[in-house]
């Protein structure tokens, strides 16, 4: 898996529960999409997060997405009203793309906000498969 | 990042400070609680970063007001607002370094200021495990407080008796007038050991107030979903348990010998439909527990309609907003 050091320091990651399938996905990304845009926090901005438990941690390897162009909105939306520059740390556009099975393996749909977690396979780049769908800064 | 008009620091002029939990998180913390050595509570906010480093802004909240931040009744903004000194710390944190900048609350930038209706959900907050806290407003008689409290912890004390004990009362009491529901309840605590007792550990009485009741956490987890079962039920049962006072005094069961009382009750058809509807109506307690708690099903239902008297008392609370509970489990 990508980040297979950081990954193995931890127990139980990625999730015993992970699936393996298909899926068409919508992420936080910066325009131009790029390779910054497909980093885990937890290389990305190692310094945010101190205070993880395990599961956080683990949780933090991996890349958010959601399962609905809608559900990212939503999720932008509510985290806007709380932190204005919040598209600073997770991007400014939402992107669209497929997940093959052959990218990693993600965790379960959250039912409520759509979310799920995706490691990656070592060597995967997931930027070809990406393209903006909806600019959050004008919402359009 | 923005250019900040403040006093470059040192250090961070606070004692040690411990992560509580996140409040706001998505690929990591974005808003944290922390309590330094004195007892004080700060919040860690995410407002900015660069290509290396993340900003922070540390500011002091006072209980009550972050009971109310995360109950979703104030705003970030307002508790950004209205911290209790006339300054904050900015932290810009890299992986070698930290940059503490104290800023006078005037001069922190427009951006790092979030929407004014920025409220938190209570869905995401991650609860105390050994305490419940409670909100309150305006002027209470310290009286009227304690009954809020008492309440609480009567429904709490039968829950923990009824899961977690086992054997009987061991005394018959009459069940006629105040003085036996009085009694049971100061009996029953006997049963639960001191560590599982629910205590008042604070009260803030001043309004905006705050009560902080600590108990085991299953049981108190158990005494919440009662209460918010009661309020989603509380049409059907009411009726039930005014029916059943009705019998009860029809048969003057409240002003007979107590034997006799047991014995009219265990034979009346509607009583025992009575008591048996409530038995299925009102959660956490198993008619086997009850059964061998004590011997007749007179001072069962007296038990169940005690129960159901304190369940109706702090939900009258909640109902009409003077007193909120800050958990999920009560919507």
């Amino acid at each position: 898996m990508k980040y297979q050091s950081e990954i193995c320091k931890i127990n139980n990651c990625p999730p015993n529960d992970c699936i393996l399938e298909q899926q068409t996905a919508y992420r936080f990304v910066f325009d131009p999409v790029c390779k910054k845009s497909f980093l885990p926090q937890g290389i990305k901005m190692p310094s945010r997060i101190d205070n993880s438990n395990n599961q956080m941690k683990c949780s933090l390897l991996a890349l958010s997405f959601f399962s609905t162009e809608e559900n990212a909105r939503e999720k932008y939306k509510k985290l806007k009203r709380k932190i204005k520059n919040i598209n600073k740390t997770l991007g400014s556009h939402i992107a669209e793309g497929i997940l093959n099975t052959t990218d990693g393996q993600r965790t379960k749909i959250c039912q409520k906000s759509g979310h799920f977690d995706f490691f990656e396979n070592n060597d995967v780049d997931l930027v070809p498969n990406f393209k903006i769908v909806f600019d959050l800064r004008t919402g359009a | 990042m923005e250019k900040l008009k403040g006093s470059i620091l040192a250090n961070l002029p606070i004692s040690t400070l411990n992560w509580k939990r996140d409040l706001i998180y998505f690929d990591g913390p974005l808003l944290s609680e922390f309590i330094s050595s004195a007892g004080e509570i700060y919040l860690k906010y995410w407002c900015d970063c660069d290509d290396d480093s993340n900003r922070w802004m540390l500011f002091k909240i006072k209980e009550q007001d972050r009971l109310r931040l995360v109950l979703g009744e104030k705003s970030v903004y307002e508790v950004i607002k209205s911290q209790p000194d006339d300054f904050v710390f900015f932290a810009d944190e890299n992986i070698k370094t930290i940059t503490y900048t104290m800023v006078i609350s005037t001069d922190i930038p427009n951006s790092y200021i979030p929407e004014e209706d920025s409220y938190l959900d209570i869905e995401d907050y991650k609860e105390d495990s050994d305490a419940i806290s409670l909100v309150f407003e305006n002027e209470w008689e310290f009286k009227a407080l304690q009954d809020v409290y008492r309440k609480f912890t009567q429904v709490y004390d039968l829950l923990f008796v009824a899961n977690k004990t086992n054997g009987s009362l061991g005394a018959t009491l009459p069940w006629q007038g105040g003085f036996s529901t009085v009694h049971f309840y100061n009996k029953i605590k006997e049963f639960i050991p001191k560590p599982k007792q629910s205590n008042l550990n604070a009260i803030h009485y001043a309004s905006p107030g705050y009560m902080k009741i600590s108990s085991e956490s299953e049981m108190a987890n158990l005494t919440l979903k009662a209460i918010q079962d009661y309020a989603t039920n509380k049409n059907t049962i009411d009726s039930n348990c005014l029916e059943l006072r009705k019998r009860i005094k029809e048969l003057e069961l409240n002003k007979i010998p107590p034997k006799e009382a047991v014995s009219t009750f265990a034979v009346d058809s509607l009583c025992i439909q009575f008591f048996s509807q409530l038995k299925n109506d009102l959660i956490g307690i198993t008619p086997q527990w009850l059964n061998s708690f004590v011997s007749s099903d007179f001072e069962r239902c007296k038990i169940l309609m005690a129960h159901f008297r304190r369940l109706r008392s702090f939900h009258a609370h909640l109902s009409n907003k003077s007193v909120r509970v800050v958990t999920k489990v009560i919507k």
